[in-house]
Parts: structure tokens; C-alpha cells; sequence
């Protein structure tokens, strides 16, 4: 059995998966992965099925050591990752040795990376997901980001070893055009220029939600505006003219206007873009 | 499909992104949403892969933008055969909480009339959403309702009771909420790792019951939840 010790567990490292599904009548949010499309790239690089566990790491990675040989990949954010000392490409199939020791350092490019690591990893499910959801201490080990010394146990499934290369990366850093549908309450909005301005990601933001910095926007809403359904990607506007992007830990239902929805493509972007880095929405017609 | 008739009612079909859309009723109603929305669960609908109900619409998520046979599955439902509601006793500590000021100077009712007023209401229970071990209660008069705050903040009390808009809400978790706090609830109503997590029924009545902080103390320290407390 492959043991995975967490020697440093960085700022936020959680093991996240495909998530759980279809229990939101009971507001179970998704959880899972934030970009969809790295953390599956990881998990086909080393064989797992593409919605398996992996670890998430967002803006400082961990410190992880392998007690055997073991198949992984690092995809998403570029966190200068290094084995024994040696630095490691992205994308593609790696074979790492009994005893390695990974490290991964600040993202230089996006926000989140994932460890992917070839076998059956033996987390318990909750809700038929191993998903991480802090707010109910749910998921992952004990519910909680990974902590140093954290252990995670995986039954390697590695018979042969074939190395897969994905070419493509993207970079981050230049992205500033978010694309947006226009919510079921878009005419809510009293100008609909407010949204053409620029936007960005506030520190006050998490796995739960994205506050957004920029124009306030000028809404028509009455104090006693009914709960509507949300899911990731909804934009909500607050009476105060601020706009909140639901993420995968958020809620299933809100008391604010829906001005709009990131579609899902789109949201795995969104979910690299650096606090502070400035875009704007590509609104469709 | 823009319309749809499920019983008697008629509803409106509104599609939300490619593989979604939202039933609402066309004219005002007496049915249940979210009790419509269990009963749909209930079905196992094949094509369905999440429900969200409020208190005036359902939320139906497909998994593929063929959405006909969904629809027409819909249409057999059959809304008519409901269990008895059932009613929970739930003991609420009213604190002086930071929210109380909020409360007061909307509703311009004094803190201790108000706790008055919302014992004497017929409550129910409306619908899950927003976050786990949220409930939403229904039977909040006009004259005691309070907006939600124009900025949410961390609750970090847990378990308390809330007021936003037309609700009452309970809160079991910790989290950022717009919901005014109001007070504190010693126990657990959420039971994770179960479905349902929560063990009042949508359409069961609720009775809150005013502590004073010794009891709210004492019955934190049993970590009881709230079947044992009702049992």
C-alpha cells in the first residue's frame, strides 16, 4: 500500500474528486473540483478514472513524500514543482521512486493545481464522494484541508507505465475575458453597462464563493426578495451592488438576483484567475 | 414545452442554461413546491440529476439537453398522497445578539414583544436550501419579517435561529450568511451522512420554545439532536 505523507499541506490542499451529485433538494452543494478540466487531465495522465480523488492545491502547494514507486501528474496552476530537488514538468506522466519527496511551491501562473497518483485511493465516501466540503467537516481526511503529517492511503494499480504528454497549457496570466450568460434576473439590473466594466477576484473569497471587486451595480431589488436555486457558476448581485460568483462549495439556494451564469468551461477558468487580476465579462447576446 | 400540467395545477416551463429549467406555477396555488419536488425525487426519474425547490418553484437539472421525456414523465406525477405532518418542539435561546438592533429598528418592535409575537405563530416547515443544515419556516407575519443584511457576514455561532425576508431560518452550520441571527439553538437538527440529512419534514409544524441561557447551557453540554429531544 502506497502511504503519501504530507510533510507541508501548503495553503489549502484538499482532496476533492468528481463530487457528489444530485442532492441539492437537500442543499448538498457539488464540492469537487474547482477546474474540472485540469483535475480530469490528471487523473487520465496517470490511468485513475477521470472523477477519482486527487489533491487540490490552491496558491502555495504541499510538501508530499511517497513510501513506494508511484504513477502521478501535475496539472492546472504551475506551483514550480520539484522532485528531490529536481524541477518536474506539468502535464504529463511521471513515475516517481520509493522514498521521493515532491515539492511544490507558490503558483506562478494560475491558482490551482492538482496531484493526481495512479490506484484506488482508500478514503471513505460521504454522499458517494470523498470530496472535501469543510463547512460540514465532511470528505477527505476528517473533513478538513490537509494537515502536516496527514497520510493518505492508495492501492496502487500500476502493472505497465505508458508516459502520456498533454501539449497544451494555458496561461493564466493573460486571461481577462470572462464569458457570461445573462441570469434569469438580468432585468433586474437598472444598467446593464455596470457589467461591461472591470472585475476582480476579492481576498474575501473561497471554495463557497468568488466576491468580486469593481463597479457597484445598480440593481432594483426588494427587501424581501425570494430564495432562488444557485449552483456554480451563478452571479449573483447584492442589494449593496456587489456581485458573488457561486463556486462548489456554495449554496444550492440564495436571496439575491441571479444576473448571470458563468458557463462550466468557462468557470474552470475563472477558478485560475489570481485575486486581483482584472477581467471582464464577455456577455452573451 | 413552456407549460406543463402536472394534476391539476399548470405550470410554467422556463429553461435555465441548456440543461436545466424551472416549473412555476402559473396561477397562485396551494401546492407545495418542495413537497412536489420530494415526490418527483421520489420517482427516480431517469434524465433527472438534481431537483432544487423553493418555496415557489423547482430547479430540475438534466443530464443531457433532451428534455421531452422528462416532461412527460412529469406529467404522471401524482401529488395527491402526502404523510401526516408532524410537529417539533425547538428550544431557542434569544440572546442579545449583535442582529437584535437590525430587528428592532425594522420591524420597530422591541426585542422581548417580538419573541412574544413569533411564539404565538403557526410555523412550518417551508424547505431545505442555501447550505446544509439549512431550514427554511414559514408562518412569519409581515409585520415581524426582516430583509436579509445587503452584506453577508460569518455566523460563527453555529446553530441559531434567523430571520430573512418572508423566513425563519435555522442555521446548523457555521458559514457566511445575510440571514439576521436572533438566537441560539442547543441542538442538532442535521444528521450527516443520511438522507434525509434533516429529520423534519417539509410541511411539519415547528414550536419554538423560549430557554433562558442555563437551560441553552445544559442541554449544549447533552450534544442531543432533535429527534431525541422530540421523542
Amino acid at each position: 500500500m502506497l502511504e503519501v505523507k504530507t510533510i507541508k499541506a501548503g495553503m489549502f490542499s484538499s482532496i476533492q474528486d468528481g463530487g457528489r451529485k444530485g442532492l441539492s433538494y437537500y442543499a448538498i452543494p457539488p464540492s469537487g473540483f474547482m477546474d474540472r478540466t485540469s483535475a480530469q487531465r490528471a487523473n487520465i495522465l496517470v490511468g485513475n478514472k477521470k472523477n477519482a480523488p486527487l489533491i487540490e492545491m490552491t496558491y502555495i502547494g504541499g510538501t508530499f513524500q511517497f513510501s513506494e514507486d508511484a504513477v502521478i501528474a501535475l496539472t492546472g496552476a504551475n506551483m514550480q514543482f520539484e522532485f528531490d530537488e529536481s524541477p518536474l514538468k506539468m502535464n504529463q506522466t511521471i513515475l516517481v521512486k520509493k522514498d521521493s519527496i515532491l515539492k511544490c511551491k507558490y503558483a506562478i501562473n494560475g491558482v490551482r493545481a492538482y496531484l493526481a497518483i495512479n490506484g484506488d485511493w482508500q478514503i471513505p465516501k460521504i454522499y458517494k464522494s470523498t470530496s472535501t466540503y469543510t463547512y460540514a467537516q465532511i470528505g477527505g481526511l476528517n473533513g478538513s484541508a490537509l494537515q502536516k503529517d496527514d497520510t493518505i492511503y492508495i492501492q496502487s494499480q500500476i502493472t505497465s507505465i505508458n508516459i502520456i504528454q498533454w501539449k497544451q497549457s494555458i496561461n493564466y496570466k493573460i486571461i481577462n475575458k470572462i464569458p457570461l450568460q445573462k441570469g434569469p434576473e438580468w432585468y433586474f439590473l437598472k444598467n446593464e453597462d455596470n457589467l461591461q466594466g472591470e472585475f476582480s477576484i476579492s481576498p474575501q473569497s473561497n471554495r463557497m464563493g468568488a466576491i468580486l471587486s469593481g463597479n457597484k451595480i445598480n440593481i432594483d431589488i426588494l427587501d424581501t426578495f425570494p430564495s432562488q436555486a444557485v449552483f456554480p457558476g451563478v452571479v449573483q448581485c447584492t442589494p449593496s451592488g456587489k456581485l458573488i460568483v457561486v463556486l462548489q462549495d456554495g449554496q444550492t439556494t440564495g436571496g439575491y438576483p441571479r444576473v448571470g451564469i458563468i458557463p462550466k468551461k468557462a468557470l474552470d477558468i475563472f477558478n485560475q484567475l489570481r485575486i486581483g487580476q482584472g477581467f471582464r465579462f464577455e456577455i452573451s447576446r | 414545452m413552456t407549460s406543463l400540467k402536472i394534476g391539476e395545477t399548470t405550470y410554467h416551463v422556463n429553461p435555465l442554461g441548456k440543461r436545466a429549467f424551472i416549473l412555476r406555477p402559473k396561477a397562485n396555488t396551494t401546492i407545495n413546491m418542495p413537497t412536489l419536488g420530494q415526490q418527483i425525487l421520489n420517482l427516480n426519474i431517469k434524465g433527472i440529476q438534481n431537483i432544487t425547490a423553493t418555496h415557489h418553484d423547482l430547479t430540475i437539472f438534466c443530464k443531457t439537453k433532451n428534455q421531452s421525456n422528462i416532461l412527460a414523465q412529469l406529467a404522471q406525477v401524482d401529488i395527491e398522497n402526502q404523510t401526516k405532518p408532524q410537529t417539533w418542539q425547538l428550544p431557542v435561546f434569544f440572546d442579545d445578539l449583535e442582529d437584535w438592533s437590525r430587528v428592532e429598528a425594522h420591524t420597530k418592535i422591541s426585542k422581548e414583544i417580538y419573541v412574544k409575537q413569533l411564539l404565538e405563530q403557526q410555523l412550518s416547515i417551508a424547505m431545505y436550501g442555501f447550505i446544509l443544515g439549512f431550514v427554511y419556516i414559514n408562518g412569519l407575519p409581515t409585520s415581524l419579517q426582516c430583509p436579509r443584511k445587503p452584506t453577508p457576514k460569518v455566523n460563527l455561532l453555529g446553530s441559531v435561529l434567523a430571520l430573512g425576508g418572508p423566513y425563519v431560518g435555522i442555521h446548523s452550520l457555521r458559514s457566511p450568511t445575510g440571514w439576521n441571527v436572533i438566537g441560539k439553538i442547543p441542538l442538532s437538527v442535521l444528521e450527516i451522512g443520511v438522507i434525509p440529512p434533516i429529520a423534519m419534514a417539509v410541511g411539519d409544524f415547528l414550536q419554538i420554545k423560549a430557554i433562558d441561557e442555563k437551560e441553552f447551557l445544559t442541554l449544549t453540554n447533552t450534544k442531543m439532536n432533535i429527534q431525541t429531544y422530540n421523542a
